[in-house]
């Protein structure tokens, strides 16, 4: 057993279906699912993201919003992993910069709005 | 109805069977052995007729790896040769040495950091490729560039390694693991667990194959590096 083969062993446990089933079940009720619930070793860290990492690829293909065919090999999940993850970002950056040209637009109807007001009115 | 083919089986069909049901178990075997280490922070094993474990350091040996940590790293920073010169390099003196001699190890890292993004960007096309459940041929050869650049990715990063093996702060690390390793490692005795070296140098002296065992694992359930000093309560 090497330091890599360990590391892709991990990879392969947390892809099973039954750590999966457990991950959600323990998630769900707040169990830890090591003897250890906090102060984690690295590796017990790369199996979490590996449970979470599967998790998310698994809601995605049950949803149908990717296709079975990811989990033919490890390139291909980390492929539909990147692209996803680079989507979401370009989303969000999307989105703020939508947010702040609204802000923007209504702080200037704002002022053109306050300019247009007779002075007066304030103080009848 | 079909009838049932009678295929004749030959010695090496049958060694071939034997062979991967053997390799079938040793592969279940292997997952249970490192799902039991996952939960447990304990690594059980058995060599040369004996069994042994390397468990997860509590914070009183956590406390000692440090200090051997800051021992060892101020005796390598220090120590100077007869002719008055330091021994040891830091990785930032030993890069400009490498520089002097025609390696750029900077540079090296920044083919690697290229190739790095190189992957990343075919992957999020592959990643496209498959979302949008398109050509096969097209992911095939993405997957096949994919590949060839892990591979020089690897290639590169043994090469940087290999350099880089000799400066202080890598030393520092061997050094840590293998003082990680002497701290957590035990041997069964009846019912018991006792620690198996009583010093250091025992453990420098012990057996090769058994202390490369032990340094694995011990590297395998401790946090990370910057971690060890905390010293806080595990559960």
């Amino acid at each position: 057993m090497d330091l890599l083969a360990t590391y892709q062993t991990i990879r392969r446990i947390a892809k099973e279906d039954l750590a999966q089933q457990d991950f959600a079940f323990f998630k769900d009720l707040r169990i830890p699912i090591f003897k250890n619930s906090r102060d984690l070793t690295s590796i017990q860290r790369v199996y979490l993201s590996y449970l979470m990492f599967y998790g998310n690829l698994n809601l995605d293909v049950a949803l149908g919003d990717a296709p079975e065919k990811i989990f033919e090999c490890e390139i291909f999940e980390d492929a539909y992993s990147t692209f996803k993850r680079n989507e979401s970002v370009k989303k969000t950056k999307s989105s703020k910069e939508d947010l702040e040209k609204v802000r923007k637009k209504s702080t200037f109807e704002q002022k053109e709005t306050k300019a247009e007001r007779p002075i007066g009115w304030v103080f009848k | 109805m079909v009838k049932k083919e009678n295929k004749i089986v030959t010695p090496s069909d049958r060694d071939a069977q034997i062979q991967k049901a053997a390799e079938e178990v040793k592969e279940i075997q292997k997952f249970d052995k490192v799902k039991k280490f996952l939960e447990d922070n304990i690594i059980e094993f058995d060599y040369k007729g004996n069994t042994y474990r390397v468990r997860r350091p509590v914070p009183k040996e956590r406390e000692e790896v440090n200090r051997e940590r800051i021992l060892i790293h101020t005796k390598l920073l220090s120590k100077k040769d007869s002719d008055g010169d330091y021994m040891y390099m830091c990785e930032s003196d030993l890069m400009k040495l490498y520089l002097d001699r025609g390696i750029d190890i900077a540079g090296l890292r920044a083919t690697a950091k290229s190739l790095n993004d190189k992957k990343e960007s075919l992957s999020e096309k592959l990643g496209k490729l498959l979302s949008d459940d398109s050509n096969d041929k097209d992911q095939q050869t993405l997957k096949k560039q994919i590949e060839a650049l892990d591979d020089k990715l690897r290639e590169l990063s043994i090469n940087i390694s290999t350099y880089m093996d000799i400066s202080i702060e890598q030393q520092v690390l061997v050094r840590l693991y293998s003082y990680l390793a002497y701290v957590t490692t035990e041997i069964k005795d009846g019912e018991n667990w006792k620690k198996y070296w009583k010093n250091f140098e025992e453990f420098q002296n012990g057996d090769e194959g058994l202390i490369n065992h032990v340094t694995l694992y011990a590297t395998l359930i401790t946090n990370e590096i910057s971690n060890l000093d905390r010293a806080e309560d595990s559960d």
